[in-house]
């Protein structure tokens, strides 16, 4: 009995899960919440297992499908790729739903939370296996769902409600963009089988989409002047819808406001598994985007941006949840921006960025975990009113303290110590150096080191302004229950010790998603098509470039210190409304007011919207009410006939037959 | 000399003034007159039709007609009265209470 | 006359009727049975019987109706004497309980 026959079993429990909770969890214990974790705790031991089993041999991978409809197919693929996003994902959701029967405890509404978590992790879990992209479409809007559903969780909060609103509306921008990459992906498909498709050819599966890179790439389209490829296109909008999932600049914006849901919920969703979806999406199809040419560098650039705009908002912010939210968009751009890199590097990218997409889940899960046992202690989410906590919730502060080192990448370079963040993104930055040292682009390496700086600067600062100093609130703090503090341990533990286990294999592993039984493609020949020199071998870096992430994260931890530990400069005269480059950062450079108010309200309301509406009331609804009127009348007209005395009935019929009588002769005689 | 069309066309000419009386008279009595001139006037084409056609069927039929132009104006005497006793007149025009 | 033509007028105008269309309904039905029947030739004889006092028309009347078509004298009969039943029931005094 081969574990793969078991790998539908994966999405489809939490998804049984779902509905066994949402009907019957009011009468079972805690809420319902054990049947989602005996499903998740199911799914991800035999995610676990498959993923062991291709460790042992990567190029059997698990490739099952069934014929849906016309040309499409239900299917499952699990290579390297997912079976490692698989067990992230499972093991993540699990931790986070166990922690979260205790933050939930008082709250009426549990086993809808349950539920819907539950069906997240389902809807998820199908993003990943997904064999084809159409299937995958159909996932990724149910991970949308899901996360509209819980960031209103509390919908009853007015700014809740809006934030699910925005967030399901922005994301749905990335989504049109991702659709119409898979109608113009399909369309050129079915153009190049020129219009014939063999039987049992599935058109949008990956390995069919692959196979025909080649004939996508010689597609060309005329857009404003310019000769661009299909492929370029199609790699676009697929990124597109990336942007709009994962966070990125212009699309970032529901992210800081989808903190009005619970904290688990922004721990699973925006830290660890939904975010991530989009990073994943371009891993998937990066054959696309090598063979797309500028495709990758755009990914570069937008990456690197969106990673140091976020970080520079991150700064400025005062509720913990917050920071945590600018941290997220600001370390997906660095997944995105080590994506990105494969310009030069090639497949190393997928290798880099899904390593630091796993480890930053660890990490910012313990990190989000961790504000979620503060709130749950003193009850406000307001920095400036915490502080002095060390003493009252050691485990939490400790924990906190181990995410923080790892989000800033504490290490030694050159050796095996260090936290797993340490690992990861000291990759994505060693990958930038090589990149600018080979393209001679230094803009994604310098955003990175930026980015790296402040990252570290506000890490820190939430944690000196949480932990330390004087205790300015009144509540009376106390330790999370034991179940909370189980899972931040555990997570503790892997954002300590996972980096440094597995950098090396974890790269070559992720280089065989490409080759293996099912999909087997020749990178040199993808590359070339996109006009991009790959360098497969570099050698190492300047002792400094290797040092230089570390400096930048004790300079970001010693400024911190010193600000808000030490308080040797007095951060409230810096910290003004008078201070213009403040007031630009704690205002998130107005992005609020331009989209929603000038953008949304003034444009598309005011302008199109209600002169579109003038135009139907006065114009079509004439014409409409008008017919109704004629035909009022014409029948008012009409009715006069009746006039109820039968001598007028006497003369119509004598009338009538005496006309037939004329007509039947004429047409007599006419024929 | 007289042939059928004359028969043919005095009935017709009895009967359309008599479809005029019908038409336009708001006596009851007078219509009950009217409708039994379009009867009689129906006789006189079967009896015409009967004696160009030398066969007595016709006749026979015209006194048919004759019996039920009887009976006929018996009941619709009969109901005029009914009405006079509801609205003491007779004037049909006014009973149009299937108007629109 | 001609020097009051109101009174003219009026004299003329009581000679039209009352309901124009009505009249001009019934001349043209008349109309066009007329010219129906001038057109059609009716298969009969070109003259009528001759003998106009010969008194087998009776006797030939009685014939016909007693034999042939008696099935529709007795209905007759009944439909005479459902119309008797039918005026007696209508044109009764009102009964008052």
């Amino acid at each position: 009995m081969n574990i793969g026959d078991f790998a539908f079993l994966i999405p489809l429990l939490p998804a049984l899960a779902f509905v066994i909770t949402l009907f019957f969890g009011k009468r079972l214990y805690s809420g319902g919440a054990l049947i989602p974790i005996g499903a998740i705790g199911a799914s991800f031991i035999i995610s676990l297992l498959i993923t062991i089993n291709i460790l042992q041999n990567p190029d059997q991978v698990i490739h099952q499908s069934v014929h849906w409809f016309a040309i499409f197919n239900l299917g499952i693929l699990i290579d390297p790729l997912a079976a490692v996003m698989l067990t992230m994902v499972s093991f993540v959701s699990l931790l986070i739903h166990i922690y979260a029967i205790g933050y939930m405890e008082h709250d009426p509404a549990k086993p809808r939370y349950f539920a819907e978590t539950s069906l997240f992790t389902a809807a998820m879990l199908g993003v990943v296996l997904s064999d084809n992209i159409l299937q995958m479409f159909i996932f990724w809007e149910l991970v949308g769902l899901c996360s509209y559903l819980l960031i209103g969780f509390w919908y009853q909060k007015p700014s809740a409600a809006a934030a699910a609103k925005k967030a399901f509306l922005t994301t749905r921008v990335g989504d049109v963009m991702f659709l119409a990459g898979i109608i113009i992906l399909f369309a050129s498909l079915f153009q190049a089988f020129h219009g014939e498709v063999p039987e049992g050819v599935y058109l949008l599966q990956f390995s069919e989409m692959f196979n025909h890179i080649d004939a996508l790439a010689a597609m060309n389209a005329t857009i404003l002047g310019m000769e661009v490829s299909h492929l370029t296109i199609i790699a676009l909008l697929f990124f597109g819808g990336a942007i709009g999932k994962s966070g990125q600049f212009p699309l970032h914006v529901w992210l800081p406001d989808a903190m009005e849901g619970p904290t688990t919920v922004s721990a699973l969703i925006h830290a660890a598994t939904m975010v991530t979806a989009g990073v994943y999406l371009v891993a998937r199809t990066f054959p696309m985007f090598l063979s797309a040419p500028d495709a990758l560098i755009i990914v570069a650039y937008l990456g690197g941006f969106t990673a140091l705009f976020a970080a520079t908002m991150g700064l400025v912010m005062n509720d913990i949840k917050r920071v945590l939210a600018y941290s997220t968009v600001s370390q997906l751009g660095y997944m995105v921006l080590g994506l990105g890199m494969g310009a030069v590097v090639g497949l190393e990218a997928i290798g880099v960025s899904m390593f630091h997409l796993i480890n930053h889940a660890f990490f910012k899960a313990l990190l989000f975990l961790c504000a979620g046992s503060v709130i749950h202690a003193i009850g406000t989410q307001d920095m400036r009113q915490m502080g002095g906590l060390l003493k009252a919730m050691p485990i939490t502060a400790g924990t906190m303290l181990v995410a923080s080192l790892a989000l800033a990448g504490f290490g030694i370079p050159g050796t095996s110590i260090g936290t797993s963040g340490f690992f990861s993104k000291d990759a994505i930055i060693e990958t930038a150096f090589v990149f600018g040292e080979y393209s001679h682009d230094w803009i994604p390496y310098i955003f990175a080191i930026l980015a790296a700086l402040l990252t570290s600067i506000y890490i820190f600062r939430l944690f000196f302004m949480t932990f330390t100093g004087k205790s300015r609130n009144n509540a009376k703090a106390h330790e999370a229950p034991s179940i909370m503090t189980v899972p931040l341990l555990i997570l503790a533990v892997f954002s300590l010790v996972f980096g440094a286990l597995t950098l090396k294999p974890f790269i070559a592993f992720m280089e065989r998603t490409f080759d293996n039984n099912v999909i087997s493609l020749n990178i040199e020949h993808l590359a070339t098509l996109g006009n991009y020199d790959l360098v497969l071998e570099h050698g190492p870096e300047p002792l400094f470039i290797l040092w230089l992430p570390v400096i930048v994260a004790v300079a970001g931890l010693l400024i911190s210190y010193l600000l808000y530990y030490k308080q040797v400069i007095d951060v409230s005269k810096v910290v003004s409304r008078e201070n213009p480059v403040y007031k630009l950062l704690y205002n998130r450079y107005y992005q609020h007011k331009i989209f929603t108010e000038l953008l949304a309200t003034r444009i598309v309301y005011e302008l199109i919207s209600l002169s579109a509406d003038y135009f139907d009331r006065k114009f079509i609804d004439t014409i409409v009410d008008g017919i109704g009127k004629i035909t009022m009348s014409a029948g008012n007209f009409m009715r006069k006939i009746q006039t109820g005395v039968v001598q007028n009935y006497v003369a119509a019929v004598v009338a009538g037959v005496g006309l037939l009588i004329i007509l039947f002769r004429l047409i007599v005689e006419v024929i | 000399m007289i042939g059928l069309e004359h028969y043919l066309i005095l009935s017709a000419i009895i009967f359309s003034i008599g479809l005029y009386g019908l038409m336009t008279l708001n006596n009851g009595i007078r219509l009950m007159m009217c409708i039994e001139l379009m009867l009689n006037a129906a006789i006189i084409n079967l009896v015409a039709f009967s004696a160009y056609s030398h066969d007595i069927t016709g006749q026979v039929f015209a006194l048919f007609v004759i019996a039920l132009a009887a009976a006929e104006a018996a009941i619709g005497l009969a109901i005029m009265l009914a009405i006079y006793r509801i609205r003491d007149d007779i004037e049909l025009n006014e009973i149009n209470i299937l108007r629109w | 006359m001609l020097d009051d033509p109101g009174k003219a007028l009026a004299s003329i105008s009581k000679l039209l009727p009352s309901n124009p269309g009505s009249l001009l309904i019934t001349l043209l039905f008349l109309a066009v049975v007329v010219v129906s029947l001038i057109g059609t030739s009716f298969p009969v004889m070109d003259k009528p019987l001759a003998d106009i006092a010969d008194p087998s028309n009776i006797e030939k009347i009685g014939l016909m109706l007693f034999t042939e078509h008696v099935i529709a004298f007795e209905v007759l009969a009944l439909v005479l004497l459902a119309s008797l039943i039918g005026a007696i029931y209508l044109a009764r005094k009102e009964v008052d309980k």
